[in-house]
């Protein structure tokens, strides 16, 4: 063997993976080569001295924790999980935990969608109170999904009317829900923005939710909408839209600008 | 409205999730470690394994069921930090090999143990310029350096891992070692540790 093969074999020889001929002659010509044999001891040593020293240390449990939160693809409030961490030991412990208060929230859910969307009322305020529902997980979606397409097809197979679900590419995940509400279908999708903003839109067949004044707008939004126009409102720190695409009616509540809401919303017009 | 047990239970965890958190989540220590060596720091390293996970998850249906697990989460990690981080390292400053064996060959005259040695040659690095040292690595042959020499995979796991040959594996690790020990040379020379006559 000579210099430029010991070189090559260099790395194996000091990671001890040769098979025995190769090893036998590699070793045979450090004898002989100085130079060689130093390059080995060197390479040899700094393996040594990062393998000794730099050891691998464990994922830091917090991020373990972390990293399996998030994969929680459903808008459930944070302080829920908090609290049910509270109870800690085992995984499947804090699930079954989990399970059974999420059992507790499906009750306090329907409490919350009778005396929300259930009632008779203005549109825009419902689209606030359901807004918050799903935000919290007490209205529980029954589609999550990242691509707007999948939650379309969602709503293209449960519900009775054209839903459009914005296509909004920049979002952590999409969720969707049908609900009945006095007869009347009523679509939700909830995007979820970043870990604190959410853009909530509701949907509704413009002649039923109107038939019997079963929901009302607010009157100066009555001729907007029939020109075809948005509807827009701000209250503090939320942003509410109105306004109609064909036969649905369209409202959507976030805490997002205006103007960046807007066109998220009306790219999908 | 109807809420059904089952609509909770997917709220709570779909069967997607358990399965992904089944076979991906114990590799983590792995990723951890590669993520925090690569980055330099707790903090972007446990943003790099959050954001590897995430976009594994998401693209869990395109894993195929029975490869290396191991491999293809890597990968994801690997292209996520060289997105995050692009100002790709350059070369190390050039370092005279002859100066690096001149020293080793001065240091190991009067030195008998080969222990002995290892401990001359390291045990003057202050805490962090081991890991200084490999960070100033470029990527390709860090990359070979921490999975081999801290990790402990095998050339042919690494060769998987990094989509290489193994003839570039044997390669890579030679040449980051070298790398490796001209900077750590460096270090030695600028705390006055080796002295002139010793060049």
């Amino acid at each position: 063997m000579d210099c430029r093969e010991a070189m090559q074999w260099l790395s194996d020889a000091v990671d001890k993976r040769l098979e025995r001929n190769l090893d036998r002659e590699i070793f045979e010509h450090l004898e002989r080569c100085k130079n060689c044999r130093s390059e080995y001891e060197m390479e040899r040593l700094t393996k040594e001295g990062v393998r000794r020293r730099l050891v691998s240390v464990k994922a830091p449990p917090p991020l373990v924790e972390r990293v399996s939160e998030s994969l929680v693809t459903v808008p459930v409030e944070r302080t829920f999980f908090s609290a049910v961490r509270a109870f800690s030991g085992s995984r499947t412990f804090r699930w079954s935990v989990a399970a059974g208060l999420a059992i507790i929230l499906v009750l306090v859910g329907v409490n919350v969608l009778d005396r929300g969307a259930g009632s008779r009322g203005d549109v825009l305020a419902n689209t606030e109170k359901n807004y918050d529902a799903m935000r919290m997980g007490n209205m529980v979606p029954k589609m999550v999904a990242y691509e707007a397409e999948r939650v379309q097809e969602y709503f293209n197979d449960q519900a009775t009317f054209q839903v459009m679900v914005p296509a909004i590419d920049q979002c952590a995940y999409i969720s969707g829900l049908v609900s009945m509400n006095q007869d009347v279908q009523e679509a939700h999708i909830l995007f979820k923005m970043d870990d604190s903003t959410y853009l909530y839109c509701y949907q509704v067949d413009v002649d039923k939710a109107m038939a019997d004044q079963t929901f009302t707008v607010p009157d100066e939004a009555v001729p907007m909408l029939d020109r075809n126009e948005w509807y827009i409102k701000s209250t503090g720190e939320r942003t509410m839209m109105l306004w109609k695409v064909g036969n649905t009616l369209c409202a959507a509540v976030s805490s997002m600008e205006k103007e960046e809401m807007r066109k998220l919303l009306a790219a999908n017009d | 409205m109807q809420m059904t047990f089952a609509s909770m239970a997917y709220m709570l965890k779909t069967a997607k999730q358990a399965e992904f958190e089944r076979e991906a989540l114990p590799h983590m220590n792995l990723l951890y470690n590669y993520s925090l060596r690569m980055t330099g720091n707790t903090a972007d390293a446990d943003d790099l394994v959050q954001e590897t996970y995430l976009k594994a998850f998401r693209f869990w249906d395109k894993y195929e069921k029975g490869t290396n697990i191991r491999a293809w989460l890597f990968r994801i990690m690997k292209n996520s930090y060289i997105n995050r981080y692009r100002k790709e390292s350059k070369e190390p400053d050039t370092v005279d090999y002859d100066e690096v064996k001149n020293f080793y060959n001065s240091i190991r005259d009067d030195s008998v143990e080969p222990n002995d040695l290892e401990e001359r040659i390291f045990g003057n690095l202050l805490p962090d310029e081991l890991t200084k040292a490999l960070e100033s690595l470029p990527v390709d042959f860090r990359t070979v350096v921490i999975l081999c020499d801290i990790e402990g995979l095998s050339y042919e796991e690494i060769a998987e891992f990094v989509e290489i040959p193994i003839g570039t594996v044997r390669s890579r690790l030679h040449r980051g070692r070298k790398m490796l020990r001209g900077k750590l040379f460096e270090y030695a020379r600028k705390r006055g540790y080796v002295s002139k006559d010793q060049r």
